[in-house]
This record gives structure tokens, C-alpha cells and sequence, in this order.
């Protein structure tokens, strides 16, 4: 295939898959200008790798999983502290027909919850929003099924934990 | 609704991101990344040449006036020659490390691969450290016995000797003090996000 035809069928694909990469973007990071910031250095880093793509694993898969790679071991990030951060609310998507008040309320603190957790941690949370089996995780993270299992359950129990501290439940 | 389910449920109808169109990713592709990897490979090729034209310097420029004796003549040769094959052996590694590097490899094997490839000019940093201590000495064991000491008595050799080897501890002390500054100052910077990420992967396995 040409260069030319390979780039135009990477293009395609990234541009009908692109929210994979902006809801790894939102996880990871904290404003838009960050959001624009990781979201270049995955297409970079996708397109880099997509010539040894081999089309067996589907691309929105293989897509998550370079992205993740990205935002948790490429990324370098801002240098300014979570806490420091007024993240825009209006980031989180929150359509506010669709939620009731206290619903409302309780999005806001899980997400920030979430951001509050570590990389690593954040990429469970993902796989798990995602819908993601655990042999699934333990592929994409490279650790053990088991291992995935009690990681992912030690991540819920500390988002709870950081709910009831801010006295949310 | 558990809380998790909520955010589970906002999570997976949330499609509502700024569309970016085809145009704008294709100028995206040919932009230069910024990613972690990419200043760990310039800073480490920066030191693998900072170390080699130090070697190259070396056998260059600096041969001293004052001949060593014999024995120390050979075994310097020999260290020089030794130099030489570490320096191409850890270029060698680097290069081989860094190749193994892939983004679509998982997390945990492309943390430790890029840790790996860091961690092959670490150790190159630390061995030129102890080669200038090494020369150090050795310059200061050839000044001390190329040094006319007919008219000395015991005393003044001591104190010379004591000099010579004060001055090469302040400056291969100062010379390690540097490089330990220097060394947290770029590990805050470079690999301190990737070690805390590895660190966590491996802690759950140990721990399991």
C-alpha cells in the first residue's frame, strides 16, 4: 500500500474512532488545552505504530490501547498539581436534562474522584466504564487476571472511600 | 443507582466531544511528538556523547610530559583499550534497548522497556564517573612519582602526597556531588512519572 492511501485509511478510521481518544484525553487530563495536548500525542503515536497494524485486533481495540500507553507511560503532562486545578465543569459532558440534581451532583464528584486516582488506576476505571472483561485488562495492562480483579476492586473501594470523605455518600 | 453504575451509564453515552475533521488530523500526523520517550532518547544520545568525546579527549589530547613507570604505562593501555569496548558495548545496548521499544506492547512490558533503555545510560553515567575517578588517581600516583624529590625530606613527600590526594578527593567528591544534583534534577523530569506507574504494576503483583 502507498504511503498516501496508508495515511488516508489511518485518517478514516482515527476520524470515525476519534471519542475512544478524547474519553482517554478526558480522564487524563484536566483542562483543553491538555485535552488537544494528549489527544496529538496519541494520533502521533498511533500513527507511528499503525503501519505494523496488522488489522487482526479490531482498531478501535488496538486504538485504546496505544492511547493508554500514551497518556500513562508517554505523556509528559502538565507540571501543575491536580489540586491546584479548577477543572471546567461544562468538560464533563453532563447533559442536565438527562440527570436529575443530586445525580448531577454525584457525577461531578465521582469524576473528580477519578481524576484524583493514579495513572494506573485510571486505566481500570476506563476498562471499566468500558465494559471490559479481565482477561481483557490483565492483556492490556500486563498483569495477571487475578491481579486485575483485586486492583480493580481496591479502585472502587478508594473512590468510595474518597466520596464519603467529601461526605457525598 | 450505585454511585459507579451512574458514572457508568453518563460514561458510555457520552459522545458529545469537539469532532475533529480529517484535515486537521492529517496536519496532526506530521507534527513532531513530545512524548517522554522522545527526550529520554535525546538527553541519553546528548551523555553517550559527552562520554565518548571525553574518551576521545583523552586519547587525543592528553599525553602527559612525565612518563609513567613501566607497569602503570601497559595498564593504562590496557584500561584505555577496556574504555574503548565498554563504550561501544553500552552504545550497543542503548540502541538495542531502545528498539525494543513498542507502544502496542502492554503497559507494564512498555514501562519497563523504556526504564531499561534509561537505566543502560544511567550506568554509562555512573562508569564514566568512576573512570574520572580512576584518572584522577592514577594522574596524581604519576605526578607524585615523576616529581624530583631529592631535596624533600620524609615529611614534605607526606604532605605532598596528602595534597595530591586531597585534591583528587574534593574534585571526584564535587565531580559525584554534580552528578547526583544533576540526576535527581532529571529524574523528577523524565522517568519519575514512568517509575511511580512501573513501581505500581509490579508492587500488585508482588503483593499478590
Amino acid at each position: 500500500m502507498n504511503a498516501n492511501k496508508l495515511e488516508q485509511e489511518f485518517v478514516d478510521l482515527l476520524e470515525r474512532n476519534q471519542n475512544i481518544l478524547h474519553k482517554i484525553c478526558k480522564l487524563y487530563t484536566y483542562d483543553s488545552a491538555s485535552h488537544q495536548d494528549l489527544f496529538q500525542e496519541i494520533v502521533i503515536q498511533l500513527w507511528k505504530s499503525y503501519p505494523k497494524f496488522n488489522g487482526d485486533a479490531k482498531f478501535s481495540t488496538w486504538a485504546y490501547r496505544v492511547s493508554l500507553n500514551t497518556a500513562i507511560s508517554l505523556y509528559r503532562g502538565k507540571k501543575t498539581k491536580i489540586s491546584t486545578v479548577e477543572w471546567d465543569q461544562s468538560f464533563l459532558n453532563i447533559r442536565y436534562e438527562e440527570y436529575n440534581a443530586a445525580e448531577e451532583e454525584q457525577l461531578i464528584h465521582l469524576y473528580d474522584a477519578v481524576r484524583l486516582l493514579s495513572d494506573v488506576d485510571k486505566a481500570l476505571v476506563y476498562m471499566y466504564l468500558e465494559d471490559k472483561d479481565y482477561a481483557e485488562i490483565s492483556e492490556t495492562l500486563g498483569i495477571s487476571e487475578g491481579n486485575a480483579r483485586v486492583k480493580m476492586n481496591r479502585v472502587k473501594k478508594k473512590i468510595k472511600e474518597l466520596l464519603i470523605k467529601k461526605g457525598v455518600i | 443507582m450505585d454511585g459507579l453504575d451512574l458514572l457508568k451509564k453518563h460514561w458510555q453515552n457520552d459522545q458529545r466531544f469537539p469532532q475533529i475533521n480529517k484535515d486537521e488530523i492529517q496536519l496532526m500526523l506530521h507534527k513532531k511528538s513530545s512524548s517522554l520517550l522522545k527526550w529520554i532518547f535525546i538527553i541519553s544520545l546528548i551523555e553517550l556523547f559527552i562520554g565518548v568525546c571525553l574518551h576521545l579527549k583523552v586519547y587525543f589530547y592528553d599525553s602527559p610530559v612525565e612518563t609513567k613507570p613501566f607497569a602503570l604505562e601497559i595498564f593504562s593501555n590496557v584500561v584505555d583499550a577496556l574504555l574503548y569496548l565498554v563504550t561501544i558495548y553500552f552504545i550497543y545496548c542503548f540502541f538495542t534497548a531502545y528498539r525494543k521499544i513498542k507502544n502496542t506492547t502492554n503497559t507494564k512490558v512498555l514501562l519497563s522497556s523504556i526504564l531499561r533503555t534509561r537505566k543502560t545510560v544511567n550506568d554509562y553515567i555512573k562508569f564514566n564517573v568512576y573512570v574520572i575517578i580512576y584518572a584522577l588517581s592514577v594522574e596524581g600516583i604519576s605526578r607524585f612519582l615523576n616529581t624530583d624529590m631529592h631535596d624533600w625530606n620524609l615529611a614534605q613527600s607526606f604532605l605532598y602526597l596528602v595534597f595530591l590526594a586531597a585534591v583528587s578527593f574534593l574534585f571526584g567528591w564535587g565531580l559525584i556531588y554534580i552528578m547526583k544534583k544533576y540526576y535527581r534534577f532529571l529524574y523528577v523530569r523524565l522517568v519519575n512519572k514512568l517509575d511511580r506507574n512501573y513501581e505500581e504494576l509490579e508492587r500488585l503483583e508482588e503483593t499478590n
